[in-house]
């Protein structure tokens, strides 16, 4: 699959080279290539809002032009870092904003995540959607950190060293608020 | 509390199963759009990196070549009597002598020209004098046919 078309994730991308516990990325361009649609999932879980979840990952892209020169098998911690700190920057600008604007108006219009029409079945689809669409309001829904600690984690499978360090937290913090996302998490889709 | 990074249970593994697959299935499912902004946002990223990039140390060399130009000017700055520093030094001082225009005479005795000129002058003071009484009393607006 070519870089040009944002591919589902993959364990294993043709552009990896396997080099051990420290994989490594061919290129920047093939690790943006990886990460971009999770990385969209990720800001639109933060933001809920779509334009700035793009914005968010172009910045993050953009930003991630100047540590090219790093070892590759620090990209994925650092993107994630990068990411994060960008969401929480949008999020506290759009508070303010529409503090000042008018605190009745909200913008939160991405709460049902974006979903492409086609797919194997229409039956089939609508179930996926409905699914991942409980999934991520409940995720949402969680204190920042956990929703932090719970994608990264758990979704994207991050260690829990690289998941620290994109938090900029202790490994400690790190398992504190995935165990209470979890626990919330469960009870929330439990109740449902 | 629990502290523990790892799921606390089957029940708890098995979410973290479904969530993950729900996860994954949502990233095969993003609209055209979506990967259309994506593609747009990495190839705008990547351009950055393909144009002009400054060299790492020019900063620092800007910054020690500005200095180095304060330093030189300061250094090379005039000193109050408005010469150089360089011309101050080298300069051999001046000679002591007679001033010319509070002493004719000492300086007549040194240059034979100025001695025969002051001598061809009229050396009456009455003559000087007179000729300063009569100024004043010319009208300044005199005319002579």
């Amino acid at each position: 699959m070519s870089h040009d078309a944002d591919a589902p994730p993959r364990k294993h991308p043709p552009d990896i080279q396997d080099a051990g516990p420290d994989q490594a990325y061919a290129s920047l361009e093939a690790f943006l290539a990886d990460v971009g649609a999770r990385a969209y999932r990720f800001a639109e879980l933060g933001l809920r809002q779509r334009e700035d979840a793009m914005d968010a990952v172009q910045d993050a892209m953009i930003r991630m032009i100047r540590y090219e020169d790093r070892p590759s098998a620090e990209w994925t911690p650092l993107f994630w870092r990068i990411l994060r700190s960008r969401i929480v920057d949008l999020q506290r600008r759009r508070s303010f904003r529409l503090r000042w604007l008018s605190p009745s108006v909200t913008r939160e219009d991405g709460s049902t995540p974006e979903w492409a029409d086609e797919g194997p079945g229409p039956s089939r689809t609508y179930e996926g959607r409905e699914a991942y669409a409980r999934l991520a309001q409940a995720v949402a829904g969680l204190p920042r950190r956990q929703r932090e600690a719970f994608t990264l984690r758990v979704l994207e499978e991050l260690d829990v060293a690289s998941t620290a360090q994109a938090m900029g937290c202790s490994e400690g913090s790190v398992k504190t608020h995935l165990s209470r996302a979890r626990e919330a998490l469960q009870r929330q889709l439990e109740a449902e | 509390m629990k502290n523990t990074d790892r799921p606390a249970s089957r029940e708890a593994a098995t979410f973290d199963d479904y969530a993950r697959e729900l996860h994954r299935r949502s990233l095969g499912q993003l609209p055209p759009a979506v990967h259309a902004g994506l593609r747009d946002a990495r190839r705008a990223a990547l351009a950055r990196r393909e144009g002009p990039r400054m060299p790492r140390w020019l900063p620092a060399g800007m910054a020690a070549a500005a200095l180095l130009a304060m330093v030189g000017s300061i250094a090379l700055q005039p000193s109050a009597d408005g010469r150089a520093p360089e011309a101050v030094a080298t300069r051999p001082a001046k000679a002591p002598g007679p001033d010319p225009v509070r002493d004719p005479a000492a300086l007549a005795a040194t240059d034979p020209e100025l001695a025969l000129m002051l001598d061809s002058l009229e050396q009456t003071p009455d003559f000087y004098l007179w000729l300063a009484a009569n100024d004043d009393a010319l009208p300044a607006t005199e005319h002579r046919p």
